[in-house]
């Protein structure tokens, strides 16, 4: 569904409400990036007309120029930058809107209410496990961004329903559906082409996984220390700095309130999404089966 | 390293004790450091008063370990915090 509200000058404009943040994007209704945009958002809700966050964008030869909020950029960008600047732009003014939140960068996940999230560098594989996870029960959330909030001891996942951005493709059997959109560099699932529910509410989170890859090792789960997640964990929070004592106490926090695990990943995805959900049903930690 | 040094650690680190570990958030690089129990031990002989001997006495009375093997710890593990900004110079 697209939150297509008005189309002026050959000028489509789109709106989206994400928590308090509400952005629109305006640009050529014909353009294949443009479209990208639009498709990457169109799980979001629609916001009212007036946005805070106005997002223009205008195709110059070869390349585009963002205008943010009737500020143009310094620079334009490439069609296939287009997607991560919109992003960058729009997750900036989340965390503006949201400064009580604790934005880590990670997948979020859903399964027999409880909430996960899948943790690790970029390239770690957080993304491809999160597509694969959706064929296992698991219920999507958000990707690359999880802004977590605090109630009552317990730490809630908010979700960002926005599409799943993949660097390579997975192998069998998750190959990708019909609707991915590819960029030439990535490929993005939008929401209402994965094999699984968007999960709508808020979500307390009981499990993390740190992500790591390896090419040859089965895939394995270790439970961590509240030290070791807290370590782990530090790096991934985007807006540390706008917490109290530079958001280590948050990182500490969510360590002790969450049952973490090292979680080594291999080519064998079943075998690791399988893993995975025996430890989101473990109370232990203990994941063999 | 000079036994006689007295090492300082750098006044702009936030440290929080999660069990038996200790995390030092360097807000100069921006980075969390886990501390063992040991070398949390050494951290916080680095008052800028107690000198690298002192230290290795410290801890060798503690642990009860051959001397070569406490100052070769403590010296490696003060090369650390120096490599990893959490000592003043």
């Amino acid at each position: 569904m697209r939150n297509a509200v008005s189309t002026e000058a050959g000028l489509n404009r789109s709106t989206y409400q994400f928590g308090r943040t509400s952005f629109s994007l305006s640009g050529p209704g014909d353009d294949p990036w443009f479209e990208l945009l639009l498709e990457n958002f169109a799980a979001l809700d629609q916001a009212d007309v007036a946005c805070d966050l106005n997002i223009q964008i205008l195709v110059d030869g070869d390349g585009y120029w963002l205008i943010n909020n009737s500020v143009p950029a310094t620079k334009c960008i490439a069609g296939h930058d287009l997607l991560y600047e919109v992003e960058g732009v729009v997750v900036t003014q989340a965390q503006l809107a949201h400064p009580e939140l604790i934005f880590l960068h990670a997948a979020a996940l859903w399964f027999e209410n409880q909430g996960c999230l899948l943790v690790g560098n970029s390239g770690a594989g957080k993304s491809t496990l999160c597509w694969a996870l959706s064929h296992f029960g698991f219920n999507y959330l958000s990707d690359e961004l999880a802004p977590l909030s605090q109630y009552n001891g317990r730490f809630l996942a908010h979700p960002y329903r926005h599409a799943i951005c993949l660097k390579q493709e997975p192998a069998a059997p998750f190959q990708l559906p019909e609707g991915v959109l590819d960029s030439g560099h990535t490929w993005h699932i939008p929401v209402n082409v994965l094999a699984c529910s968007q999960h709508r509410e808020l979500a307390p989170i009981s499990r993390i996984f740190f992500v790591k890859h390896s090419r040859s090792a089965a895939p394995e789960t270790t439970p961590l220390t509240r030290s070791a997640a807290a370590h782990q964990l530090y790096p991934h929070i985007l807006n540390a700095l706008a917490h109290p004592a530079k958001g280590l106490p948050a990182a500490i926090g969510i360590a002790t309130a969450v049952s973490s695990f090292a979680l080594t990943t291999s080519n064998d995805l079943d075998a690791t999404c399988k893993l995975v959900r025996q430890a989101m049903r473990s109370a232990s930690g203990e994941t063999q089966e | 390293m000079n036994g006689e040094i007295k090492p300082m650690v750098r006044n702009n680190l936030t440290i929080s004790k999660v069990d038996e570990k200790l995390l030092v958030l360097n807000e100069e690089t921006n980075q969390v450091h886990q501390l063992n129990a040991t070398a949390a031990l050494i951290f916080g002989y680095c008052d800028g008063s107690t000198t690298v001997t002192e230290i290795e006495l410290r801890i060798g009375t503690q642990f009860e370990v051959d001397s070569n093997i406490v100052s070769h710890d403590v010296k490696q593990t003060l090369d650390n915090f120096r490599a990893n900004q959490l000592l003043a110079d």
